[in-house]
C-alpha cells in the first residue's frame, strides 16, 4: 500500500455546497480521501451524498459517479427531479454516472468475496470520464453480505488504498450504528468505517411524538480542525440546508432609523417606534390583540412603502385580512398592490427546520422589508424547544443580515405558567418585548399593554390600556388606584368622576367669585346711602342751625318788646327781679345763645367730615 | 444485479461465466472450486465455463454489474443464476444448479 502523501501546508479540501457545512469543515470534504456519512433511515444520507456530487460535478466541471447498493439508480433520479439540479441532463451528457450495485435478491451466496469488481469497473469508469467524485451509497448492504467478522475491514482496508491510488474524492455513505443490527458481536461495520475514514459525518433524525428534528455533526476529520457542534439541517425544495454555526457578526448593517408601529401612543412609549431591522416580540393570552397589533404595524408599514411578508399558522390569510378589517385595518389593499405577501403555513403538517426553508426561501425571493411570524409559537407544535428556538433563530438571523425588521407574535398559555415567558426563549432573540394581558377588575376583562423591553430605547414603564374599535387600535392611561389598575368602564367612570369634580370645583369658584363681588357692590351701594343720608342730615342741620339763629333773633326781639313793655308798666320792684335776670341773661347773653347751639353744631361738623372721608 | 442476459436468447446455450479479480492467491483458489464443481457436475453435461478477470477487462465488469468478485453466473437458457463468493460452499452451488438443469 502506497504511503499517503506528506502533508501539504494546507488540506485540499472539496466545497460540498451546503454553506454551513462548508463552514463548519474550513471547506468541505477531504480531497482525494474517504468520508463516510452515517445516519438513520430518514435522515437524509443519500440526498446529502447526491447533493454534494452534483454540487462537486458543477463546480469542477470534473464528472461524478454514484454508487447505489440500496435504491434503483432510476428511482433515485426520481426522487430528486423536484429539487431541480438538473440531474437528468447531468446524466444525459455524461458528466453523471448512476451505477446500479444493489444485491440480487436471488443470488446464492456461495462462500467469501470481495470488492474487487466493484473497484475495477468503477476505477474504468472514473478514469475514462475523468472523474473527480465518487459517492457509494449505502455500500454497507453489500458488504454485510460478507460471511466473516473481519472481512468486512479487509474490504474497507481494499477501498481505502484504492482511493488514494486513484485520487478521487469519496464519499461513503452507511447507516448509522444505532439504527442498524451488528455485523457481529462487538463489531459494527459502520465503527470500522468510521475509524478508516478521513471525515466522519453524522446525520440524526430523532423523533419525539409529532416533532421531528434533524441533526449533523462531524464526529471526524483527519488533519483537519472543524465545529464541534451538532447543528441542524434541513430538506427544503432545493435540498439539504444546513444552518451556518456561527452567524457572521458585523456583517450587517445595524440601523438607527426607526419604523412606526401604526400606533402613535405606541411610537410615544418606545420614543419613535421600532429600530429599522430589530426583532419584536408581541405576547400574549389568546385573545389580546396580537394578531391585531401585528396587523396594524403590517399596514403602517405598507403604508410607509415598505414591502411586507406575513406568515400566518393559525389562520388562512383571507380570515385575517376580513377580521381586522372590522376594525379599520385595510390589509387587502397592500395585498392587492403587492406590497404585502400574505401566506398561511400549516404548523402541524411540517417539522420546524421545513417551516425554516420554506421561510428562508420566501424571504430570499419576495426580499421584503418587514417580516410578520403569526404566531411564532407554531414552531413549537412542530419542534421541540431546541429546535424551535434554532429555528427562529435561524431567521431573525437572517433578518437582521438583511435588514428586515420582523414582528413576532407568541401564544402564551396563562393556564401552564408561562405567563411573561416564551416558550422557546424567543424573547431572548427579540429586541423589542410587549407584552399584552387581560386585567379583570370591575366584572371585566381589559387589555393591558405593557413593554417589556426594548433594546437601546428609553421605553416608557406605563401600562397602557390597548382599545380596539372600528378605527383601529389606540393606549389610554390607565388609573392605579390604591395599587391596582383601573380599566375599561372603571377608568371611564374615573375618567367620568374626574370630570365631575372639576365641573363642581369650578362652579364652587365661580359661585365664590359672584359671592364676593355681590358683597362688594352691597358694601359699596350701603356706602352710597350712607352718604346721602349724610348729605341729607348735613342739609338739616344747616337749616336747623339757621332756625335756631331765628329763634335767638326772635327771642331778642321779644326780649326787647317784653323789655319795653315791662319799662313801661312798672319801674320800681319789676324791673329790679327783672334786670337782675335781665343783666344775667344780657351780660352773658352773646355768648348763652351761641353756646347752647353752637357746639351743637360744632360736635356734629366734626364727625360728619369723618364719615364722609371714609365713603 | 440487473445486467441483461444476451446469451440466453440461445435456447439450448449453457454457459458458466467465472468473474474473477486478478490472479492472485483467493483467485486461483476460486477457480479451482470452480473446476471441481464442473467436474462433479458431470462430464455430459454440455456446458460452456468461461472466465473472465474484471481487472483485465472492467468494462464488463460494469456493464453486467459484477461488483463482487469471485461471481458466477449460470445462463442456463431457461434460468439465469448467480452465486457471490469463491464457491467453497459448493455443496449449496450444485444443488441451485442441479435444480435448474
Amino acid at each position: 500500500m502506497a504511503k499517503r502523501k506528506p502533508a501539504q501546508t494546507a488540506l485540499a479540501k472539496v466545497a460540498t455546497g451546503f454553506k454551513g457545512f462548508d463552514t463548519m469543515t474550513g471547506g468541505g470534504l477531504p480531497q482525494n480521501r474517504i468520508s463516510v456519512l452515517a445516519g438513520g433511515a430518514g435522515s437524509g444520507k443519500t440526498l446529502f451524498a447526491m447533493q454534494a456530487l452534483v454540487h462537486g460535478i458543477k463546480s469542477s466541471e470534473k464528472p461524478g459517479i454514484f454508487v447505489s447498493f440500496e435504491e434503483i439508480p432510476a428511482s433515485i433520479l426520481d426522487n430528486f427531479a423536484s429539487f431541480h439540479w438538473g440531474l437528468a441532463d447531468l446524466v444525459a451528457n455524461g458528466q453523471l454516472l448512476m451505477v446500479d450495485g444493489r444485491w440480487d435478491a436471488d443470488t446464492v451466496l456461495s462462500g467469501n468475496f470481495d470488492i474487487s469488481g466493484l473497484l475495477a469497473a468503477v476505477e474504468s469508469a472514473a478514469r475514462a470520464k475523468n472523474a473527480g467524485f465518487l459517492v457509494l451509497d449505502g455500500i454497507d448492504a453489500l458488504l454485510t453480505m460478507l460471511p466473516q467478522a473481519n472481512d468486512p475491514r479487509r474490504e474497507l482496508v481494499r477501498l481505502q488504498a484504492w482511493t488514494e491510488r486513484l485520487g478521487l474524492t469519496t464519499l461513503v455513505s452507511v447507516k448509522a450504528p444505532g439504527n442498524s443490527t451488528p455485523f457481529s458481536p462487538g463489531s459494527h461495520f459502520e465503527d470500522l468505517a468510521m475509524y478508516m475514514a478521513d471525515c466522519v459525518v453524522i446525520l440524526e433524525r430523532s423523533a419525539t411524538d409529532t416533532i421531528s428534528s434533524r441533526n449533523l455533526f462531524i464526529q471526524k476529520y483527519r488533519g483537519s480542525n472543524h465545529a464541534q457542534n451538532k447543528v441542524p439541517y434541513v430538506i427544503g425544495p432545493r435540498g439539504i440546508e444546513v444552518e451556518p454555526v456561527e452567524p457572521r457578526s458585523g456583517g450587517f448593517e445595524v440601523f438607527t432609523d426607526r419604523v412606526a408601529t401604526g400606533i402613535d401612543e405606541l411610537d410615544t412609549m418606545l420614543r419613535g417606534g421600532f429600530y429599522r431591522g430589530s426583532t419584536t416580540l408581541i405576547s400574549g393570552s389568546p385573545g389580546t390583540a396580537k394578531t391585531t397589533l401585528a396587523a396594524t404595524f403590517a399596514e403602517a408599514s405598507c403604508l410607509a412603502g415598505e414591502r411586507g411578508l406575513y406568515i400566518c399558522f393559525d389562520e388562512a390569510p383571507e380570515e385575517i385580512v376580513r377580521n381586522v378589517a372590522s376594525v379599520g385595518i385595510d390589509l387587502g389593499r397592500h395585498i392587492n398592490s403587492g406590497k404585502l405577501h400574505m401566506e398561511g403555513f400549516v404548523a402541524r403538517s411540517s417539522s420546524a427546520d421545513l417551516l425554516t426553508s420554506q421561510l428562508l426561501n420566501l424571504l430570499a425571493s419576495q426580499q421584503p422589508g418587514f417580516l410578520v411570524l403569526d404566531p411564532v409559537s407554531a414552531f413549537n407544535l412542530s419542534g421541540g424547544d431546541n429546535l424551535s428556538y434554532n429555528a427562529v433563530r435561524l431567521i431573525v438571523q437572517h433578518c437582521k443580515q438583511a435588514g428586515v425588521t420582523i414582528v413576532l407574535t407568541s401564544l402564551l398559555d396563562q393556564a401552564s405558567g408561562n405567563t411573561e415567558m416564551s416558550k422557546a426563549h424567543v424573547s431572548t432573540l427579540c429586541d423589542n418585548w410587549l407584552h399584552l394581558s387581560y386585567v379583570i377588575n370591575g366584572g371585566e376583562r381589559n387589555r393591558a399593554l405593557t413593554i417589556v423591553k426594548s433594546r437601546g430605547t428609553g421605553h416608557s414603564n406605563q401600562v397602557r390600556e390597548v382599545i380596539i374599535d372600528s378605527s383601529g387600535v389606540s393606549l389610554k392611561p390607565v388609573y392605579t388606584e390604591q395599587g391596582e389598575v383601573l380599566m375599561g368602564s372603571l377608568r371611564w367612570q374615573r375618567e367620568e368622576q374626574g370630570r365631575r369634580q372639576r365641573e363642581a370645583d369650578k362652579q364652587a369658584a365661580e359661585r365664590r367669585y359672584r359671592d364676593a363681588l355681590r358683597a362688594t357692590d352691597d358694601i359699596a351701594q350701603r356706602i352710597e346711602l350712607l352718604q346721602r343720608e349724610l348729605q341729607e342730615r348735613r342739609s338739616d342741620l344747616a337749616r336747623i342751625a339757621e332756625e335756631s339763629s331765628a329763634l335767638e333773633a326772635q327771642d331778642e326781639e321779644q326780649r326787647k318788646v317784653m323789655g319795653e313793655l315791662r319799662r313801661n308798666a312798672s319801674e320800681d320792684s319789676a324791673p329790679g327781679g327783672g334786670s337782675r335776670k335781665g343783666r344775667k341773661k344780657d351780660s352773658s347773653d352773646p355768648q348763652a345763645v351761641s353756646k347752647p347751639g353752637k357746639p351743637q353744631i360744632k360736635g356734629r361738623d366734626a364727625k360728619s367730615p369723618g364719615t364722609g372721608r371714609s365713603s | 444485479m440487473n445486467a441483461g442476459n444476451p446469451c440466453s436468447q440461445g435456447g439450448a446455450a449453457r454457459k458458466l461465466i467465472f468473474y474473477i479479480a486478478g490472479s492472485g492467491f483467493f483467485s486461483r483458489a476460486a477457480r479451482a472450486n470452480l473446476d471441481a464443481l464442473v467436474a462433479e457436475l458431470g462430464t455430459g453435461t454440455d456446458i460452456e465455463v468461461a472466465v473472465i478477470d474484471v481487472t483485465q477487462a472492467p468494462d464488463v465488469a460494469l456493464a453486467k454489474g459484477i461488483f463482487t468478485t469471485p461471481t458466477l453466473v449460470a445462463d442456463l437458457g431457461s434460468a439465469q443464476l448467480r452465486f457471490v463468493g469463491d464457491l467453497s460452499n459448493r455443496e449449496k452451488v450444485l444443488g441451485a444448479l442441479r435444480q435448474a438443469l
